[in-house]
């Protein structure tokens, strides 16, 4: 894009009203815990799945999108959604990532306060976003180690961890950025405030995690890990106040733990 | 490649190797732990599974032998097998031990399109704009792009 502001901290506003309709599970709510009750994932509709991906998990459409198309990977047996990604986790996310020719990107918001509508282990794909059309560049593809963690990309106002990947990495090379990354998390929190949720950002060339200590609900916005590398999705005026009133890095410096 | 073969009934995939997986594994086999699994583990670059008392069981092997796979179960994991190669340092490439659609980019955007058309997905293309922390409105993404100062400014 034609600005070239590269030093100024840029995100994108996609006005979905529609999201509307998606349901978020509460914070309390049993399900979160046991899976049981209103779980969507546990029996998925059929005509939903895309695929098996290895024995414990599920390939399939997502029913609230914002993109064309939105998908789910999820695990067949319930495991909280509060829970770090294992290495069979990893390994289901990467196969489909390699699998797709379109460049695509995973998150996994892990724990309420990181923006996760539901209670039972899942993550989300869609096609990495057009960086012309956006106007800016995710701020993870910033990072240019695949060993020295990033976390003090220029004029990010959160704490964000980043590690590129190298080409050709396998699921055990992602699993150990991501276990690297995850002490980083923890650390973070630990020196912070004590809580434990995260979002995950994974792409082919960078995994990028960054610490949670507000889902945004409580302000009336909720955020999960796009809103927090810059795809930020409202569904009306109200919400687009909450993010731009006091300017988008005030509301990540609530979202996240202020860098 | 890493199986883990039980009792000549089973032989499941363990790569890479996963705790839950093992207990997936066990959940479907005719044999039970009394005390768990203790580990899964990288030595060197053989992972190999610690699994102490096990019952009822003739037999218990990890190994990273294909030739420990019963032929009907070799079959069945033939499909996830042929993708694999091997990788520099002789390890065979974990992520392509998943079987998946060789077409899953178009099948992704036709079974999205058909769902939406039927009302099961809820979409509707929406419409973006992309905000500095400064005070302007950088762009529309509708096709033209603007500047424009905003009231929010800081």
């Amino acid at each position: 894009m034609k600005t070239n502001r590269l030093h100024v901290f840029q995100v994108n506003i996609r006005l979905a009203p529609h999201l509307r309709r998606k349901p978020i599970t509460p914070s309390d709510a049993p399900e979160r815990k046991t899976g049981q009750g209103r779980n969507p994932f546990l029996n998925p509709d059929p005509n939903f799945v895309l695929s098996p991906v290895g024995p414990l998990h599920l390939l399939l459409l997502n029913k609230f999108c914002v993109y064309r198309p939105s998908l789910l990977l999820i695990t067949k047996h319930f495991e909280q959604q509060s829970d770090d990604l294992d290495s069979g986790d990893i390994a289901a996310a990467w196969a489909v990532l390699k699998q797709y020719r379109q460049r695509y990107m995973l998150i996994y918001n892990c724990g309420f306060e990181s923006g996760s509508s539901q209670g039972h282990k899942h993550m989300q794909l869609w096609e990495y976003p057009d960086e012309e059309e956006l106007g800016f560049e995710l701020f993870p593809n910033k990072a240019d180690s695949e060993v020295d963690v990033a976390s003090d990309i220029p004029h990010v106002p959160l704490k964000h961890f980043v590690l590129r990947l190298p080409p050709n990495a396998d699921a055990s090379t992602v699993f150990a950025s991501y276990e690297k990354l995850v002490r980083e998390v923890r650390r973070c929190h630990a020196e912070a405030d004590g809580g434990r949720a995260y979002n995950v950002i994974l792409v082919k060339e960078w995994m990028c995690l960054i610490p949670r200590r507000h889902s945004g609900l409580d302000r009336g916005a909720g955020a999960n890990a796009a809103a927090v590398v810059g795809l930020v999705w409202i569904t009306g005026q109200v919400e687009r106040d909450i993010w731009t009133i006091p300017g988008p890095a005030e509301y990540f410096r609530h979202l996240g733990i202020p860098a | 490649m890493v199986f883990l073969v039980l009792a000549n009934k089973a032989a499941y995939l363990l790569d890479p190797p996963s705790k839950r997986l093992l207990s997936y594994a066990l959940r479907h086999s005719d044999i039970s732990l009394n005390r768990g699994i203790r580990g899964v583990h990288h030595s060197g670059s053989k992972p190999w599974v610690d699994v102490f008392k096990v019952r009822n069981a003739r037999r218990t092997i990890v190994d990273t032998r294909e030739s420990l796979i019963p032929q009907s179960r070799r079959l069945k994991h033939q499909s996830t097998m042929e993708n694999c190669s091997p990788t520099p340092n002789g390890v065979l490439s974990k992520a392509a031990a998943f079987s998946l659609p060789s077409d899953l980019d178009s099948l992704s955007l036709s079974t999205f399109d058909n769902l939406v058309t039927k009302g099961e997905i809820i979409y509707e293309p929406s419409t973006s704009e992309t905000v500095e922390d400064q005070g302007f409105k950088v762009s529309e993404v509708n096709g033209t792009f603007s500047i424009t100062r905003m009231l929010w400014g800081r």
